[in-house]
């Protein structure tokens, strides 16, 4: 699991305010994605964010549904944006 | 001339005045809808709405499209309450919700929701005086969080008072306001619901909201959907049960001009997913 991807996991686990195993279960019973509510995927992203230190991380134009609404493509996203704000500083 | 519209739930209401709209020029003045909050609606009808918006490609300024539920969440975000929490349920939602909103206020436009205005009304600096209200830093106002907390309160004391115990009834209120003088002052634009009030009445509490223009294609359905969450959390809060729901539309518009053949088809099917004996009628006459 990448650093990321645990970071992910657990600000999704303290915003649906349940136990990190319990989500982990739900993810892999699911078959490795699981959907996000947009409202749900903004909290997350913006918590994953502050994780890391990274201010203005989520774009404007990364708001949309298929962005934010399942873990894998949350995860690509900010995957992407990190990297990208790695090699800009 | 006003209307009133009583329905079975959220569902049944939207279909209602839909109906009731197309049987005239699609539109209505005083067009006011209720139904219990507490009754499930048609899950399937919402499908079946999301279907034409996305066929019809109607999407808000940020490119989305206007599906149910993201109306809805405009108003009440559900997947952020977990009524589990008990105590610490509303300032989890309240912590998320305002973390959420820092994401949101970076679009070009659609900076601001509902849900967002009762937790953060704008109020300004120095108006409050020696009230008991106490304002944010940047001057707003989590006007939920206040009246929830006043409602709860009222409603165990008047469960200690012995004219509760008699059945007297004392009803309670509160305001909570959308709508924010000298901050909207765009013709058109947000926010079309103004204002919700709230009555605590026998243990249940009611809700009222007024849009000064409801779009019923493009919103009611969802904005219903919205409401009655809001109306079961602050219910639940409150440790009341969810009571009537009303929603004055001082304005209504059955939005025709997206085509006016598609949605009598719309609506047809919609009132087959409730009442498929009436579809089938319908479908007999033709």
């Amino acid at each position: 699991m990448t650093n990321v991807e645990q970071i992910l996991i657990e600000q999704l686990a303290y915003v649906r305010a349940i136990e990190q195993l319990e989500l982990e279960a739900a993810i892999t019973e699911a078959g490795g994605d699981i959907e996000l509510d947009s409202k749900e995927g903004q909290t997350v992203a913006i918590r994953v964010e502050i994780a890391l230190d990274m201010d203005g991380l989520i774009r404007p134009e990364d708001q949309t549904r298929e962005n934010l609404t399942t873990l894998s493509s949350l995860m690509a996203l900010i995957e992407s944006r990190r990297a990208e704000h790695e090699e800009e500083n | 001339m006003a209307d009133l519209i009583q329905a079975g739930n959220a569902s049944e209401a939207w279909l209602a005045a839909m109906e009731l709209m197309l049987s005239r020029d699609g539109k209505a003045v005083n067009l006011n809808v209720v139904f219990p909050a507490d009754a499930d609606g048609h899950e399937a009808l919402n499908g079946v709405v999301d279907g034409f918006i996305a066929e019809h490609d109607v999407r808000y300024q940020d490119g989305n499209l206007l599906l149910v539920e993201t109306v809805a969440n405009t108003i009440f975000p559900q997947a952020l309450y977990h009524p589990h929490l008990g105590d610490q349920a509303a300032s989890r939602l309240y912590e998320n919700y305002a973390l959420s909103m820092r994401v949101h206020r970076r679009r070009k436009n659609d900076k601001e929701t509902y849900f967002n205005r009762l937790l953060a009304y704008p109020v300004g600096t120095g108006a409050m005086g020696e009230s008991e209200v106490k304002l944010e830093k940047d001057g707003t106002w989590n006007q939920l969080a206040y009246y929830v907390e006043r409602l709860r309160k009222q409603r165990e004391t008047l469960h200690r008072s012995s004219s509760y115990e008699l059945g007297i009834s004392h009803p309670m209120d509160a305001e909570l306001r959308v709508q924010a003088p000298f901050k909207d002052k765009r013709m058109g634009s947000f926010p079309c619901l103004s204002h919700i009030s709230l009555t605590l009445v026998d243990d249940r509490v009611h809700m009222s909201a007024v849009y000064r223009n409801q779009t019923f294609i493009t919103r009611a359905l969802g904005n219903y959907l919205g409401l009655t969450r809001l109306l079961e959390f602050i219910a639940t809060e409150t440790g009341a049960a969810p009571g009537e729901l009303q929603v004055l539309a001082t304005h209504a518009d059955a939005e025709t001009g997206l085509g006016v053949v598609a949605i009598r088809d719309l609506v047809k099917r919609g009132r087959s997913l409730i009442d498929p004996g009436t579809a089938q009628e319908a479908a007999h006459v033709q």
